[in-house]
This record gives structure tokens, sequence and C-alpha cells, in this order.
């Protein structure tokens, strides 16, 4: 075998492969030799994560450690990650941010739970920025900043942000496609608008006052579980102008794959909501209620409605909240059966899937209801809630689903107890 | 070289596409031996399709940098990923297996082989299968395994090892992988 095999590989090659090495690794190829000394300085990532710096940090000081790599470093950084940090390092985030003019794919979390660290303005100035990632910190984006031309993916994590500078922040990036945003700090309960021409994921959690969308054409995912929206006392009657879900969803028309908590059927639901929207969601193939009360009849309506706009759904998803009000009950469930008149065209959906079943009334008419309609029905699939529901309750619910009208005749049915899987 | 972005081949149906499935290529190693290709699989090499599209190749194709074993093993790499019906997890799978077994020796003939035929998936595989064998190794491990003759001074070498500290605690004691 030839002597020095690996530094007879072509400089491209070798950068290459320090390029997957973990950054310490590369660091001692600079022993090697002369000849080596100086390879590992232009590695275009630096991953500062826990995996190299975990076992570090009670024998050695990070910040100089950062510091020092930074200083020998040659040529544009286009990843850096910092993944190991509290709020002590933060002070010195400054410093480092003036080596990342290049960096396109910026991660940095702060372990500092309850406290929200000021992240440098210098930030605003990486124009270079694909991939934002933040866990724990204050954003305020300066007056002049002029947004992230080239900015595709923003993760916000713990991040504390005003709501308004959040909507100007989107509006400057043009280029945004996919968002994830979970829990604003303190300051942000306040009214989202989101104008992103290319976005195609969007994913919310945390509290919020109001959402609306003003230009996402394109938005094929979102996910919404929100808090504290705004509701009106009660439900006033219908008035198309005011509705709320045809507004928001008028904005949204891409949408494949949503995700709503009962809070956000709730805000969707607060103007009253129509039989059917007027424009289908043509594109929608998977639809979840992460909670929703089916013995109310506002979020029984809402969540009809977009069942009934989008003929080529696939796959429902629901959890249920269980009995509240038994007041309530007796009218869902009456609603319900009047619904039965109205056709509701369902020719694609396979499958259902529901948490959480106690058997209510308005439960099992809300489940017949699209057992009726649902001419492709492939599985039904109910878990019954935890502790709650004896197994011959099981089999009379059973009894009762599989002896009901059915559209698609080789639907199977499956009624199962909660299991830890 | 031109960057070409080609699609995955498969489901076309384009009659230049079935074409290529049924045209074999000869490939000549650098120790003369010959190997027989499907030109579908041998132009997901971007070198070989240039060559193909400038018609250079005159049915025998050399590649005087290349030995016969390494190509042995470039054309069972070319002819999965241009297997008709093969799942991008399937060939994920192969990828893992493929480079798996390889000693490091034959790791660098095929990714040198890789780097000069201009297969971007192999090279990032093979990159990728070195940089992990090299996890975690000490400098001394790294030496003797790449054939590395250190130039540094013994006082040189402690003064360094000093300075970056932090970058030899839990490095492996040395052990043949």
């Amino acid at each position: 075998m030839a002597t020095d095999i690996i530094s007879s590989l072509p400089c491209e090659v070798i950068d290459n492969i320090l390029k997957y090495l973990p950054l310490f690794d590369a660091v001692r190829t600079s022993t090697l030799s002369r000849e080596w000394r100086y390879k590992w300085v232009t590695i275009p990532h630096l991953i500062f994560d826990s995996t190299c710096m975990g076992n570090l940090l009670w024998k050695y000081n990070a910040v100089s450690i950062i510091d020092k790599i930074l200083l020998l470093h040659k040529g544009s950084i286009t990843k850096f990650t910092l993944t190991f940090a509290d709020s002590k390092i933060c002070p010195h985030i400054d410093n480092w941010l003036c080596f990342l003019s290049k960096c396109e794919e910026l991660t940095l979390c702060f372990d500092c739970s309850g406290s929200y660290p000021m992240i440098s303005q210098l930030l605003f100035t990486l124009d270079q920025l694909t991939h934002l990632y933040l866990v724990h910190g204050e954003l305020m984006p300066p007056p002049i900043f002029k947004g992230f031309e080239r900015l595709v993916r923003l993760n916000l994590v713990n991040v504390s942000m005003a709501a308004g500078d959040f909507k100007s922040f989107i509006c400057k990036c043009p280029m945004l496609e996919y968002v994830m945003v979970e829990s604003f700090g303190p300051k942000a309960i306040g009214d989202l608008e989101i104008d992103a021409p290319n976005l195609k994921f969007f994913s919310y959690r945390g509290k919020l006052n109001s959402i609306y969308f003003k230009n996402a054409s394109r938005l094929a995912e979102m996910s919404i579980i929100a808090h504290k929206l705004k509701m009106p006392q009660d439900f006033p009657l219908f008035e198309e102008s005011h509705s709320n879900v045809l507004k928001f969803l008028s904005q949204i028309p891409s949408i494949t794959k949503l995700t709503c908590n009962r809070n956000f059927t709730q805000y969707l639901a607060r103007d009253g909501v129509p039989h059917k929207l007027p424009n289908n969601l043509n594109h929608m193939r998977f639809l979840s209620f992460w909670v929703i009360d089916l013995s109310t009849i506002a979020e029984v309506s809402c969540a009809l409605c977009l069942i009934r706009s989008s003929p080529k759904l696939q796959s429902l998803v629901i959890t249920a909240l269980g009995l509240r009000d038994r007041e309530n009950l007796k009218t869902a469930a009456q609603f319900l059966k009047e619904q039965q008149a109205c056709e509701i065209p369902l020719t694609r959906l396979e499958s259902i899937y529901i948490r959480n079943f106690s058997g209510l009334e308005s439960e099992m008419e809300f489940v017949k209801l699209l057992l009726l309609a649902a001419t492709a029905l492939k599985k039904l699939e109910i878990i019954s809630k935890h502790n709650n529901v004896s197994r011959k309750a099981r089999h009379e619910m059973f009894e009762e689903l599989a002896t009901s009208r059915r559209a698609s005749t080789h639907a199977e049915i499956i009624i199962r107890d909660f299991e830890i899987i | 070289m031109a960057r070409k972005n080609r699609n995955p081949v498969g489901k076309n149906v384009d009659p230049e596409a079935q074409k290529k499935k049924t045209r074999t290529l000869t490939l000549k190693s650098s120790d003369g031996q010959e190997f027989s290709i499907s030109e579908s699989a041998a132009v997901l090499s971007i070198a070989i399709e240039n060559m193909v599209e400038d018609d250079c190749a005159g049915g025998v194709i050399p590649l005087p940098l290349v030995d016969g074993g390494t190509l042995a093993r470039v054309i069972t790499y070319l002819n999965k990923h241009a297997e008709d019906g093969a799942s991008d997890e399937e060939k994920r799978k192969f990828d893992e297996e493929f480079v798996s077994g390889m000693e490091m020796g034959v790791l660098f003939d095929v990714v040198l082989a890789a780097n000069y035929l201009d297969i971007r998936g192999l090279l990032r595989e093979v990159r990728r299968r070195i940089a992990d064998r090299m996890k975690n190794k000490s400098v001394e491990w790294v030496r003797k395994t790449f054939h590395i003759e250190s130039d540094f001074t013994p006082e040189e070498e402690e003064q360094m090892k000093k300075e970056f500290a932090w970058a030899w605690e839990g490095v492996d004691s040395d052990v043949d992988d």
C-alpha cells in the first residue's frame, strides 16, 4: 500500500471527510503532521453540541474553547450550532456572531428555563441565513432590519418576541417555507398576522389572541395548538361577512393537512359556521381535531363544515373531550341526527381514528353520520376512554355501530381499550 | 465538469431511456479487465455520461485510474442504483451494507474512483464512512491507519496537545476496529 494514503487524496475529498467528523476529531488532525496542521481550519460547519462539549464543561472554559476555534478558523462558516449552553454564555454570542457573516444555518439553544436572555442585534445582520433555530431568548429586531432574504426555515422555541415584531419579521423573509413556533415568551400574547407567500408548513403551539393569514396560498400543512384565543361571550348566528372560519380558510386554499386543537376550533367557529365553505378545500387529505367536544354544537358544526368542504379527505383523527355538560349532549345529538338528511360528499375517506371515546349519544351520532357518508371507508378505529368504559359497554357500542347504516360495506370497525404502546 | 441533474431511472417511458437500458457499454480498468454495464447504470457517473455524450467512447471506455477490483465494486453500486423499482429505502440500505464491510484501503480506492468518475451518492457515502472510522480515534491510530508519518518533534507535539487539551478528552484507547 502506498505511504500516506489519505494525504494523497484530492483536497476536496479530504475537506469533505473532515466535514463529516465531529469538530474536536477534526481539530486533533492538526497534530498528525505539518501537512495536516491547518487542514481543519477551513471546515465550514462548527457544531458545539452536548456530545462534544458535555463532558468538558466541568474542566474547561467553554467560552475560551469557542473563542479559540473561531480565531483559528479561516474561510466561511456556513453552519454554526450551539446547543449545550446556559444563559452565562449569552453575552459572548456577540463576539461569535461577528465571525458568522456567511452563516447559512444557525442554531442557538440556551438551557435557561424561565428567563429570556436578549439575543444580540448582530443576529439581524446575518443576511445569508437559510435556517434559523432558536431556543430560549428574546428577539427584538431593530427598525432598520431589512429581513433575511434567503431564510427558508424558522424554528422558535420559547423565544420572547412581540407579536408586531414577529409579524414584520415574517413579512421581511419572503422565501420562508417552514415556520415552527412553540410558546412565545410572556410578551407575545397578541395578534398574529402571517404574510408569507412561499410558506408550506406552519406550526404554532402556545398562547395567542388571534391569528390570521394574509398571503399564504401555498400553505399545505398547518397545526395550531393555541390557548387563550379571543372568544365572544356567546356564539352569535352565522353571518357570512363575519365568519371566522370562512375568512381564515379562504386564505389557505392549498391546505393538505390540518391539525386544530379545541381552542382553535372554537376560534374558527366563534362567529357562526356555514353549512359548507363556498370554495372546497380541494387539497385537504388529513384532518385532525386534537380534542373536540362533540357535545357542543359550535365545535361539531365547525368540524362538519370542514369535513363537508374537503371532498378529497382521506384520513380523519379525533380526540374526543368526553362528557362535560349533560344538557348540551341532548341538543348536540339531536343536531347531529338532523344532519343525516344532508349529504356529505366523502368518497375518499378511508380511515377514521377516534381517541378518548366514551360512547356518549352525541359521539355515537357523530360516528354514525360519518359511516353513512364515507363510501370508501376501510377502517374505523375507536379507542375508548381510559378506565371509563367497560368491556360490556364497548361491546354494546360495537353492536350499535356495526348494525347502523353504512355507505361502505367493507369497512372494518374496531373498538378497543386504551393501552400504552 | 458539467453538472447535470439526473432523474432517477425507472417509471420513465421515453424511448431514449428505454434505449439506454438495453444498450450496454464496456468499461476497461487500469489492469485491462473489461466489464459490461447498461448505459442507464453507467451514466449515473457524470464523467462516463460526458464521455458517452461526447462520443469519445467508441465502444470501450478506458478508465486508466481505476483498477479492476475497485471497478467491479463501483459497478455493483451503479447497477443497484439504476435498478428498476428499487425504492429509496432499499437503496439506502444497500448503501449502508455496501460500505460497511470495506477495509480502510478499499474505502480509499473507492473514494478515489467515485471522485474521478463523479458519482455523487457514492462519494458522499464513502466519505461519511471514512469519517465514521476516524471518530474518537487517537492521533496515533489515525497515523498508523493512514500511513501518515509525523514530522513534529516530541516537544512540538506535546505543546500542541496542551494547547488543544480539550480536544483529547474522550478519545478511545487504541483498539483496531
